[in-house]
């Protein structure tokens, strides 16, 4: 191929594809932006599903939880209270368990 | 006398980073992240799986996964959005698995909802479009689907698209390329057989 030949073929024929590739990109992108939207689940599912998570407010973890420093400390104080006693009541119950007994279950005489 | 329970109120004012904190401890905080994310697990979800019963039910194994282990939830710097988007699409990863032997069901009621104002061969036309169209996205692996539904339905930009995919944003930029060229090439494999379709339809 001479110097002063003109600009090879390829070239003008690679910038043509470029610019339709561009073409076609925008195309696609337009598209997507049409179909792509934002979507939204039915108001009765969203209500279920809120009521479902708030359900575990039931269970006695979760309902711990949700209470405030202050009354989970005194929650715990009173657990810790009531485990003390019953742990009072079994050493007593070694002593005097009979007395305990003879007071609870009354004597046929 | 005033109400321990009574602080739903102040919720809405918080950012995810403080609501999250409180979730831990507290179920209406965490009540304002789903309302807050609801729509966007459900959008993504539904691009996903194509249809709404599956979406529903993934959403809703979202929001229950991510109530029942907030409370092991550490803040790594990422924002919450992104721990959500983990566990959905880790829970469509296991759906796909699951379904990969059944055919999915094509999107009709979001097309017949959108395009009710049309003439019905416009409808009709631009239904087969847009089937297609959502049909090849979801041919695709799944993190460029992640990347067109965060793109185009969340409208997020390129950075923020990087945090929560865990990829720079350049990367973003180089995967977003990659992927209008496959979908591209998918939608260029299959209009023969559309168009037959729907002459003979």
């Amino acid at each position: 191929m001479k110097p002063d030949q003109p600009v090879p073929r390829e070239n003008s024929l690679s910038a043509d594809d470029d610019q339709q590739e561009a073409k076609a990109l925008a195309q696609l992108n337009k598209a997507l932006e049409s179909a792509l939207i934002s979507r939204q689940p039915r108001e009765s599912f969203a209500r279920e599903l809120r009521a479902q998570i708030s359900e575990d407010r039931a269970r006695m973890p979760s309902r711990m939880r949700s209470l405030s420093p202050r009354l989970q400390f005194a929650a715990a104080l009173a657990l810790a209270a009531g485990c003390l006693l019953l742990m009072l009541r079994r050493l007593l119950g070694g002593n005097g368990g009979g007395e305990l007994v003879e007071d609870t279950v009354p004597s046929s005489a | 006398m005033k109400n321990p329970f009574a602080r739903q109120n102040d919720y809405s004012t918080l950012d995810d980073a403080a609501l999250v904190a409180l979730a831990k401890t507290d179920r209406d905080a965490f009540g304002e992240l789903y309302e807050r994310y609801l729509g966007k697990m459900y959008s993504y979800v539904y691009y996903r799986t194509g249809n709404s019963h599956d979406a529903e039910d993934l959403t809703a194994k979202v929001f229950l996964r991510a109530f029942s282990h907030i409370g092991k939830y550490v803040d790594r710097g990422l924002p919450f959005q992104a721990w959500l988007y983990r566990i959905a699409h880790n829970l469509v990863a296991n759906w796909r698995r699951d379904q990969s032997r059944r055919k999915i069901i094509a999107l009709e009621d979001y097309l017949e909802r959108d395009l009710q104002t049309e003439a019905p061969e416009e409808r009709a036309e631009r239904r087969d479009e847009h089937d297609s169209l959502l049909r090849a996205v979801r041919r695709l692996p799944a993190e460029r689907q992640q990347l067109l539904i965060l793109k185009y339905v969340e409208r997020m930009p390129n950075r923020e698209i990087g945090i929560i995919m865990g990829r720079s944003e350049g990367a973003i930029k180089s995967l977003y390329h990659r992927t209008l060229l496959a979908l591209r090439a998918e939608l260029s494999a299959a209009p023969a057989s559309a168009r037959e379709n729907r002459s003979s339809g």
